[in-house]
């Protein structure tokens, strides 16, 4: 993979992480603490609340993956950070289906439900399709090295 | 060496080409296949609607605004209230032809209900006439029904469930049921007796922020069974006779007015997936034909060395065919996985019961845009190659040493 075409890559990967972060803040906003939205009186943090912040916290990782290849285009980096793509997309999705932190939002059709989880693992495959393309493209050039 | 090999070769040479073509194409079917399978599966969730309705024909005022507010209701749950004059449902009742009726009163809540958020819909019906809603429960409410004073029957998706309260106008429900899933309006609306109804109209004035004014005998609609066998069109024609100042709604007419708002948008999106796939083939065609001039002297090497143009032109359609297959295939796919994540927000989005159509249907969809987008993008980046391998080998050669 040339220099430009890493670049382009690892603009591309800054964006998904922006978006894995984003989206649970403005573009699907999720339960912030304190504010359920329904039974005023009641205002317990939910787990949804803690499900954007893990979200936060992994888009920021991603974005940090895709400043470090943007800044380092090396077969070593590539096959790195291809490697951890992979597992931060995977985890992004496991996240989004009540795995890590369990079930969110008893009410099913919660913008919760029906926006941000949906939106997380379409982004979280994408990640994963992005390291692995980074890193079979560059087997080669690290086994070689 | 075939020309497979060599046109996966020319795609691996140069990535961020064949990616920068790819991209438009994956956009343009995505976005297609997305808006193809919206329109469809709502067309089939109008049809399921008007299916599951339960009554033949329904009464309401007369004028097209109402006509347009019922129908909403009974899609997506928005709220509507309008109210018929008060001997409409003697004579509806008499005419010959009309095996059952059923009436209901429409209520809006108030913005800042105590309960909830946003405003809902409340339907208040006679339990001991009612054929439309009591059949959706989930469960046995009748008990329940017989042994509260204020209850209500809750749609699927109202954040409410079996012995919850909220309070409404002043007077507080207790809920005695749900009722499954529709996908319809139903699933959105709160129902409550005709009795409790005149009661919290009467403690509305004391108990609620604004009174509410439900004369006594005041309907909104009334949902009529025909008389097994009998012509749908004549007994409407009857009813709207008997009482000049309602208007009939057929359930095929409620097919029929839904099916219009979507046409209308369906519309406007075809347009615009038209224009971006006209722009994605010109960005690939564009994009195509200028990495085939770059390698015009490697094509004349080729023609000088014995490749006939026969197979230089299959080795340049492989590689575009390699290229829009596969970026058509990913972009169906792609569409196909929104819709089906997004597929209760769009529901919400677009006031339709469902959005995805059936996995044969949207299987087929997938399939013919897959084929027929590759197609497209082939003839489109083909066409201005033509010329090129028209040329001859020595000023290909020579053309291509100059760029």
């Amino acid at each position: 993979m040339t220099n430009i075409a890493s670049r382009v890559v690892a603009v591309i990967v800054a964006v998904l992480g922006l978006s894995v972060a984003l989206i649970p803040k403005y573009i699907f906003p999720i339960c912030e603490s304190g504010n359920l939205g329904f039974f005023s009186s009641y205002s317990p943090i939910m787990r949804c609340f803690w499900f954007g912040r893990i979200e936060l916290f992994m888009g920021g990782l991603v974005v940090l993956c895709g400043l470090t290849l943007f800044f380092r285009p090396t077969p070593d980096s590539h096959f790195a950070i291809g490697a951890l793509l992979i597992g931060l997309g995977v985890v992004i999705i496991l996240v989004s289906m009540n795995v890590v932190i369990g079930s969110t939002c008893g009410h099913k059709g919660s913008l919760c439900q029906i926006g941000t989880k949906p939106a997380e693992r379409i982004i979280g495959i994408i990640i994963i399709i992005s390291g692995l393309t980074l890193t079979i493209s560059n087997i080669k050039r690290y086994k070689a090295k | 060496m075939n020309g497979w090999y060599l046109a996966l070769s020319q795609i691996k040479r140069n990535p961020l080409r064949s990616a920068l073509m790819a991209i438009g194409i994956v956009i343009a079917a995505a976005f297609m296949t997305a808006v193809a399978l919206l329109i469809v599966g709502v067309n089939e969730g109008i049809t399921n609607t008007v299916k599951r309705l339960g009554a033949d024909i329904m009464v309401v005022p007369r004028g097209e605004k109402i006509a347009r507010q019922f129908n909403e209701a009974l899609l997506t749950g928005k709220p509507a209230t309008f109210y018929l004059a008060t001997a409409t449902i003697e004579k509806v009742s008499r005419v010959p032809g009309v095996e059952n009726i059923s009436s209901q009163i429409f209520v809006e809540t108030l913005t800042n209900a105590r309960c909830c958020a946003g405003k809902f819909f409340i339907v208040a019906f006679d339990p001991d006439t009612d054929f439309t809603v009591k059949p959706w429960l989930k469960d046995e409410a009748g008990l329940s029904i017989s042994q509260m004073e204020d209850w209500m029957i809750v749609g699927d998706r109202i954040l409410l469930r079996k012995g919850s309260e909220a309070q409404f106008y002043g007077t507080t429900f207790t809920v005695a049921g749900v009722l499954e899933p529709t996908g319809t309006g139903m699933d959105w609306t709160i129902y409550i007796s005709e009795k409790s109804l005149r009661k919290m109209v009467t403690g509305s004035g004391t108990k609620a922020e604004m009174p509410l004014r439900i004369r006594q005998g005041d309907y909104s609609s009334i949902l009529v069974k025909a008389q097994a066998g009998a012509d749908l069109i004549d007994l409407a024609e009857k009813i709207e006779q008997a009482a000049p100042e309602i208007q009939v709604i057929l359930s095929s007419t409620v097919a029929k007015l839904a099916r219009g708002q979507l046409f209308a948008t369906a519309y406007v999106l075809g347009c615009i997936v038209a224009g971006l796939w006209i722009m994605a083939l010109v960005m690939s065609g564009v994009i195509f034909s200028m990495a085939v001039r770059e390698r015009r002297s490697q094509i004349g090497l080729l023609i000088a060395k014995g490749a006939n143009k026969n197979f230089i032109f299959g080795m340049l359609t492989k590689e575009s065919i390699l290229i829009a297959a596969t970026s058509c295939l990913s972009g169906c796919l792609m569409g196909l996985l929104i819709v089906f994540s997004f597929r209760e927000l769009l529901s919400n989005a677009l006031g339709a019961s469902d959005v995805l159509p059936t996995a044969a249907t949207a299987g087929l969809f997938v399939a013919a845009f897959s084929v027929l987008g590759t197609a497209t993008a082939v003839i489109t980046a083909i066409m201005p190659v033509i010329p090129i391998l028209r040329t001859e080998p020595y000023e290909a050669i020579k053309q291509g040493a100059a760029t």
